[in-house]
């Protein structure tokens, strides 16, 4: 098995064996930290400010 | 997943490793959909040593099949099985790399030039630099490539020349 092909399998035996509720708990949990731990020019839940080069970031907001 | 968790066993039992992958990226360039951490560890019996304890105190599991998925061992020489491992744990999904693709066998270089982090909470970690983590998406097929996250790296790095 090469490099590719283990790393694949090592995702796939994880997803197989994962507890499907903790698994979509866990999602939710790495969803709030992150945007808790973005830098602040890039969150999303508040009002954008000017990240360091001086340009406001392009993301989705849904608006 | 409560990604503090993970870096605060790692750092307990004073692991040697580097945050790569997708939470790197996020945490110092933009959001990106990632639902796992990935850690780059120093290959050395001491540090699969420590690593083998930080696994245990997070609960971690991992089988060699689906099957046989069960707790992490007592003894830590399970690690040298193979290159990679993707485990659970009781925080999240966490991927461990005794070596990376494109940067094989140069840890220590990388280590020199990575990035001291904290977490939002404060809690300290090693983030693997850009010029890296671009080598190790031009080192994957294309199909596995993430075009935008390397778009961004180059126009950092550039950006960094520029100053």
């Amino acid at each position: 098995m090469n490099w590719d092909e283990l790393k694949r399998e090592e995702e796939r035996k994880r997803d197989a064996a994962y507890d499907p509720a903790q698994r979509w708990l866990h999602i939710q949990q790495t969803i709030t930290w992150a945007e808790a731990n973005l830098p602040t020019h890039l969150r999303r839940n508040r009002p954008r400010t000017r990240g360091p080069t001086g340009q406001t970031i392009s993301i989705p907001t849904g608006q | 997943m409560n990604v503090d968790a993970i870096f605060q066993a790692l750092n307990r039992e004073q692991v040697d490793y580097l945050l790569i992958g997708g939470m790197n990226f996020l945490l110092r360039h933009q959001p990106e959909l990632t639902f796992d951490v990935d850690v780059w560890v120093r290959d050395d019996p001491v540090n699969l040593e420590r690593l083998n304890r930080a696994l245990r105190s997070l609960d971690a599991q991992w089988g060699p099949t689906e099957a046989e998925w069960k707790p992490v061992p007592d003894d830590w020489h399970w690690l040298r099985g193979q290159a990679v491992f993707c485990v659970t744990t009781a925080h999240g999904a966490l991927d461990v790399f005794r070596d990376v693709r494109g940067l094989e066998g140069r840890y220590d270089e990388c280590s020199q030039r990575a990035v001291p982090s904290t977490t939002g909470t404060g809690v300290k970690f090693m983030a693997l630099a850009d010029q890296d983590m671009l080598t190790c998406q031009e080192a994957l097929p294309p199909s596995d490539r993430k075009l935008k996250r390397m778009e961004v790296l180059r126009a950092a790095l550039q950006r960094a020349k520029d100053r």
